[in-house]
């Protein structure tokens, strides 16, 4: 058990076993409905996907734990084809992660994005962040390529807004709310894992999809 | 001694702040007064940090503060769980550790110091050195070494990987790892997983040697630079074994003065407190420790890598041992004390933890099953120390009759630099900014100081889209001249 009181990684993992890639989050996508091309992949191509998702940040700060919470509910929901790594910050060595993935997503907190979350796909970018004991998620994607000198696999960003990351506290009660919107988004995103799917989802959440169930994604802007 | 603490007439001086510093953990601040003429008259390295980390600790069952203090640190929670735990042994009433025990933790240390020393000189501060301070401002980062020194930048991601994977195996998890607990540890290490790190670790040691040979190959550009730059001569301190060797995971405390002389040794660090004290200045909320018997004036002191490598008689592996004669010998019969010269000591310890992580992975207690040690009765107060990545982590706890924590006091790495810190930048303020036009390459020399010594003021947290460094010169009526951005 972590600090929300809910299971952590680990124990997640224990249950993560026996369902299939495609039956994990079973119905189809609400949010972005999936085309035709992409309803013609058969169950077993998305068993042999290879999703890599990091959620990190410190459960004992606040909303600060809204990723590795969102991570521990994915492992939790038992998806064999999901990767989750849960650490406090984002590391060169998280590149490594990646290698063999052929979609990855990077889940966190944040301050002063756009309310209940931002989601967008990201790409390789050399910043600021390069240099620190934290990377942004771009900057990982960068060090993949110079480590490994190949291109990373498609990445996409679920950056949740927080209001409080203070040492002992737990979760705010917007982070709290927006947990659970969050959540149902990346529900929707793992009934549809596939990159055209998620590109629709990161370019077209509208007010209408919003009304459909009290959520309001938007487009991410840059990272950092 | 350079009095730039505090200055006389603070109000008629115009203040730069560089906030907050990059490439350290956390948020650091430092702050500088000038006159008219550019004259510096005030220099301090301002730090919020670990605040509230000895309440947040409080009233948990002793058993959970190892798992808990890792909350402490996103880049160092394995110091903090060895401290920690180190401490709780004895609350629980363990005696000694098994051997097999033991060997786990010290190769989780070693694989941490191998995987936080890699990350701060491949990529912290390489650019600095291998570009210098005042080169192009988008250059002196990694991306310039990456370009120009492409291996080095896939030797420091590929070295983290390695001590992660230490610390996975053994702690269990990259983080939250609860593998080490009061006693012992809980689970032996599988023959592949030890299989796995020993074909590894030649690797590592190659790298570290090299590592340590690009540090002496940038020293022999400019020696007299590299020596002196940031340099502030401090007392120094660490843990030495009973032979008067370097030992990161269990000791006695050693100090000695800035001209290597002894102050103390092999003192129980137990009894730190008779040994230590620690002051608060009303500018700062990080503590001020100090040696007692020289007085908060004389009696600050280092800590980390530059000390270690001078406090001790020897290193025990020998690659590392030939290394640090060499670095010692730039001294002749005096200790060095330039910040640049962090650099190659933190090098030297990189190559030290590797053999001595190549050693326990060839030792065959380090497979074994005898993992929990005896117990005995249980105390009520314990005080657990290691040398940490950047230097001597104290944790000192008091356990009620309801095995509840009732006291927690942590004197971190960086704490015990604190001063250190500060006299360093005061030293580079001096030497280099003061009566000049300030320029953010200026400016970097600051921060080049600060980073040599690796602060970790970490608080885990992080938000998106803050700032790295912002730098405002504000005049003498506190108006706001300019503001520079970066990052």
């Amino acid at each position: 058990m972590n600090q929300t009181g809910e299971p952590d990684i680990a124990s997640a993992a224990k249950h993560s076993r026996g369902t299939s890639g495609a039956s994990c989050y079973p119905g189809s996508p609400r949010r972005f409905a999936a085309r035709d091309d992409d309803a013609g992949h058969a169950d077993n191509a998305l068993e042999q996907l290879r999703i890599v998702v990091f959620g990190w940040g410190n459960d004992a700060r606040g909303d600060d734990g809204l990723g590795p919470i969102l991570l521990g509910r994915l492992a939790r929901a038992g998806c064999p084809h999901v990767t989750a790594i849960e650490d406090f910050q984002l590391q060169i060595e998280h590149a490594l992660d990646l290698d063999g993935a052929d979609l990855s997503l990077f889940i966190d907190a944040g301050k002063g994005m756009p309310s209940p979350f931002a989601f967008a796909e990201i790409t390789a970018r050399r910043d600021a962040s390069h240099t620190t004991h934290s990377l942004s998620p771009e900057a990982v994607l960068d060090v993949y390529s110079r480590a490994l000198e190949r291109s990373p696999p498609p990445a996409f960003a679920l950056c949740v807004r927080g209001e409080s990351f203070e040492l002992g506290e737990s979760l705010s009660p917007e982070g709290a709310e927006r947990l659970e919107a969050a959540w149902a988004f990346l529900q929707d995103l793992m009934r549809a894992p596939r990159v055209e799917s998620w590109r629709r989802a990161a370019l077209s959440p509208t007010s209408s999809e919003a009304s459909d169930s009290g959520r309001t994604p938007q487009r991410a802007k840059a990272w950092t | 001694m350079l009095n730039l603490e505090a200055a006389e007439q603070p109000h008629k001086l115009r203040r730069v702040a560089i906030e907050p510093v990059t490439r350290v953990e956390g948020h650091g601040k430092v702050t500088i007064l000038l006159d008219e003429e550019n004259r510096i008259h005030q220099v301090r390295l301002h730090i919020v940090e670990f605040r509230g980390f000895e309440i947040f600790i409080r009233g948990r069952p002793y058993w959970e503060v190892p798992v808990a203090v890792q909350r402490l640190c996103g880049i160092c929670p394995v110091s903090h769980l060895l401290a920690a735990t180190k401490a709780m042994d004895l609350i629980a009433g363990y005696g000694p550790l098994t051997p097999t025990a033991e060997k786990l933790r010290r190769l989780l240390h070693y694989g941490q110091i191998v995987q936080s020393h890699a990350l701060h000189f491949f990529y912290l501060s390489s650019p600095d050195l291998l570009f210098g301070f005042e080169s192009e401002a988008a250059k002196r980062n990694v991306i310039g070494v990456a370009e120009e020194f492409p291996d080095l930048a896939k030797q420091g991601v590929f070295t983290r990987k390695f001590g992660q994977q230490v610390i996975q195996h053994i702690a269990g998890k990259r983080i939250h790892g609860t593998g080490v607990i009061p006693g012992g540890i809980n689970k032996a290490l599988a023959l592949a997983d030890r299989d796995e790190m020993r074909a590894g670790i030649d690797q590592i040691v190659d790298w570290s040697k090299a590592a340590v040979g690009l540090v002496v190959k940038l020293h022999e550009t400019s020696p007299e630079f590299y020596k002196n730059f940031g340099e502030s001569r401090a007392n120094m301190m660490g843990l030495v074994d009973p032979r008067g060797a370097v030992d990161f995971y269990h000791g006695a405390l050693r100090a000695r003065d800035a001209d290597g002389g002894p102050i103390f040794d092999q003192v129980d660090y137990a009894t730190y407190k008779t040994v230590l004290q620690e002051d608060v200045k009303n500018w700062s909320y990080m503590k001020f420790p100090h040696i007692k018997t020289l007085g908060p004036d004389k009696g600050w002191y280092r800590v980390g890598p530059l000390a270690r490598v001078q406090i001790c008689d020897f290193l025990r592996t020998p690659l590392a041992e030939a290394e640090r004669q060499k670095f010692l010998n730039v001294g002749g019969d005096k200790p060095l004390h330039g910040a640049l010269m962090f650099h190659w000591a933190r090098m030297i310890e990189m190559l030290h933890a590797a053999e001595m992580a190549r050693e326990l992975l060839d030792d065959p207690d380090i497979i074994g099953t005898d993992l929990m040690a005896d117990k005995g009765p249980r105390r009520g107060e314990a005080v657990g120390v290691i040398e940490a990545p950047r230097g001597t982590l104290f944790h000192h706890y008091r356990v009620d009759e309801n095995d509840l924590t009732t006291y927690c006091n942590l004197i971190v790495s960086t704490t015990n630099n604190n001063q250190a810190m500060n006299e360093a930048i005061r030293a580079v303020a001096s030497r280099y900014l003061s009566g000049h036009e300030l320029t953010e390459g200026l400016l970097n020399n600051i921060e080049v100081a600060i980073r040599a010594y690796d602060p970790c003021l970490s608080c885990a947290t992080h938000a998106l889209g803050q700032m790295p460094l912002e730098v405002e010169l504000i005049d003498a009526d506190g108006a706001l001249l300019s503001r520079v951005r970066k990052g």
